[in-house]
């Protein structure tokens, strides 16, 4: 089966930079649904992640010289926007107070829905269930774990691509996707999907 | 490995962290327990449904908004600006040629050959950006800056006053949101806001985007509203052309153009009275980017009455190549030179 031949980001990045402006589109049209999907999760406003997508796309577009091809465009898309998305955060563009699951001390606080649909061991949790409980834990956890979750299993990226997309270390990649691990086998627990 | 270390170890399993040692025996107690190996289906079913099916999608609009986007703020001088080769590289280069004497001989006679035959030309003169500053403000305003330009931000309640290098002064109301490219072009993301631009040069007329809707200006005071479903211009002075779901119109003072109805012609605001231009005229696209003058644009223009919706802050002194201080007290007087 002979397929329509793709052309590979490079190629269309040497030719923006020859001028062809246009074929940027395709790029846009190639990595926006990753783009978005990142800032919605780390940003968790669907016209936020527009406006900060749209923003991402331009930085890339203005510093395309910049680009180093160490780094899939995919990818180096990925890194601008999260930037620009933590970039956002710090500016205080998000309600912050409810983002309760930061590290290990916040481990087991009592921001979880109420338990009671699943908590009786006969309910047969249906994998649905568990896995909207999952999408729910990780939609309360904070920014980097979202992130690194994101990544890691929507993005499907090796743990040496998501060090390389946050510029933080190999180590700190694991640590993080650990700890994001231990408050989703938390809540497992406390909804009575697993046992204690 | 027990149950107790085995639950210890699964997310730290999971997320690489472990040794291979103690990789083989959390296979080796799984393969023997059956409890914790439902207790790792359950927990590998909860992390599958993080998978690529739970990406959301952008949308059918998001590519033609962000390269819009990217129209709008990449100005062509800014473009040729990041774009421009590292003067260095050129040295390292010559300096590279050093090393083979022969060649860069060859060269530099070519290039000095080439410097006394040809005729001269004249190079195109690089173009400043834009400096955008806070003149005046009260309540909670800033300036950040953002890919390809700056961002103005003022808090519901607060008033400011911006320069757009010497091509404009805008007043804007909050709560709002403009941006302002490095080129003679900003882009009203919400709120209000009073432009008051000076018409330079012909060739690069100053344009205001908002929601579905786009400002070419001939020198001249306006008023954009920008709103969810497009955007208002109120003409005080001078003279704009809009242009909104293909239809382009130019407006005369004293009218309201509203891009939500882009086939209607702009009309009189209450209390504006009678205009001192003939009718507006619906123009043609024209390549050269020209807009046909209309008779009487030089007549001073009736202004809006105290009821109009339009009450124009803008006092009669402001004239272009006339200096006029900018008042910080009231934020809105803040006549163009």
């Amino acid at each position: 089966m002979s397929g329509v031949p793709v052309i590979d980001d490079a190629a269309i990045v040497r030719r923006v930079l020859d001028g062809d402006r246009d074929r940027f589109r395709i790029l846009i049209e190639r990595y926006q649904d990753r783009v978005f999907n990142l800032l919605v999760r780390v940003l968790q406003d669907r016209d936020t992640a527009q406006d900060i997508g749209q923003e991402a796309f331009l930085r890339a577009y203005l510093k395309l010289d910049q680009y180093k091809p160490d780094l899939s465009f995919g990818n180096w898309m990925l890194k601008i926007a999260q930037n620009l998305a933590f970039s956002h955060l710090k500016r205080g563009g998000v309600d912050r107070e409810r983002l309760v699951l930061d590290g290990p001390e916040d481990r087991g606080a009592g921001n979880l829905p109420d338990p009671s649909p699943f908590a009786d061991p006969q309910v047969r949790v249906e994998r649905e269930a568990v896995a909207g409980l999952a999408r729910d834990v990780m939609g309360r956890l904070s920014e980097k774990y979202r992130l690194v979750l994101t990544l890691r299993y929507t993005e499907e990226l090796s743990y040496q691509e998501i060090a390389q997309i946050l510029d933080i270390p190999l180590g700190t990649v694991k640590f993080r996707l650990h700890q994001a691990h231990r408050h989703l086998e938390d809540a497992l627990v406390r909804y009575g999907v697993i046992a204690p | 490995m027990n149950c107790a270390q085995f639950i210890d170890a699964l997310s730290r399993h999971a997320a690489g962290l472990q040794d291979e040692d103690t990789d083989r025996q959390i296979g080796l107690h799984r393969t023997a327990c059956a409890a914790c190996r439902g207790r790792e289906e359950a927990f590998s079913g909860a992390v599958a449904a993080l998978g690529p099916d739970f990406r959301e999608a952008a949308g059918p609009a998001f590519a033609a908004a962000a390269w819009s986007h990217i129209e709008r703020m990449s100005h062509r001088p800014a473009w040729e600006e990041s774009h421009r080769p590292d003067p260095s590289g050129w040295l390292e280069g010559i300096l590279g040629l050093l090393r083979y004497p022969a060649p860069a001989m060859a060269l530099g006679a070519a290039v000095v050959l080439v410097l006394v035959l040809a005729p001269g030309t004249d190079r195109p003169a690089g173009i400043a950006a834009l400096e955008v500053a806070l003149l005046s403000r009260s309540g909670d305003a800033v300036l950040e800056p953002v890919a390809g330009g700056t961002r103005c931000r003022v808090a519901a309640g607060g008033l400011a006053v911006v320069a757009h290098g010497d091509r404009a002064r805008i007043s804007l109301s909050g709560p709002a949101e403009l941006d302002l490219a490095p080129g003679p072009s900003g882009h009203l993301r919400s709120g209000e806001a009073t432009f008051a631009v000076n018409r330079r040069e012909a060739g690069d007329p100053y344009r205001t985007h908002a929601p579905g809707l786009e400002i070419q200006v001939l020198g001249t005071v306006y008023r954009v509203v920008a709103r969810e479903t497009g955007a208002t211009v109120d003409l005080s002075e001078g003279r704009v052309q809009v242009a909104a779901g293909g239809h382009d119109w130019v407006m005369a003072p004293g009218e309201r153009f509203d891009s939500s109805q882009p086939s209607r012609p702009p009309a009189r605001l209450p209390g504006a009275g009678e205009p001192a231009d003939p009718p507006v005229a619906q123009v043609r696209p024209d390549p050269t980017g020209e807009v046909p003058a209309a008779a009487g644009a030089s007549s001073r223009p009736s202004r809006p009455g105290p009821d109009a919706a339009v009450a124009s802050p803008w006092p009669g002194s402001g004239r272009q190549g006339e200096p006029v201080d900018v008042d910080p007290g009231s934020g809105l007087d803040t006549p163009f030179r």
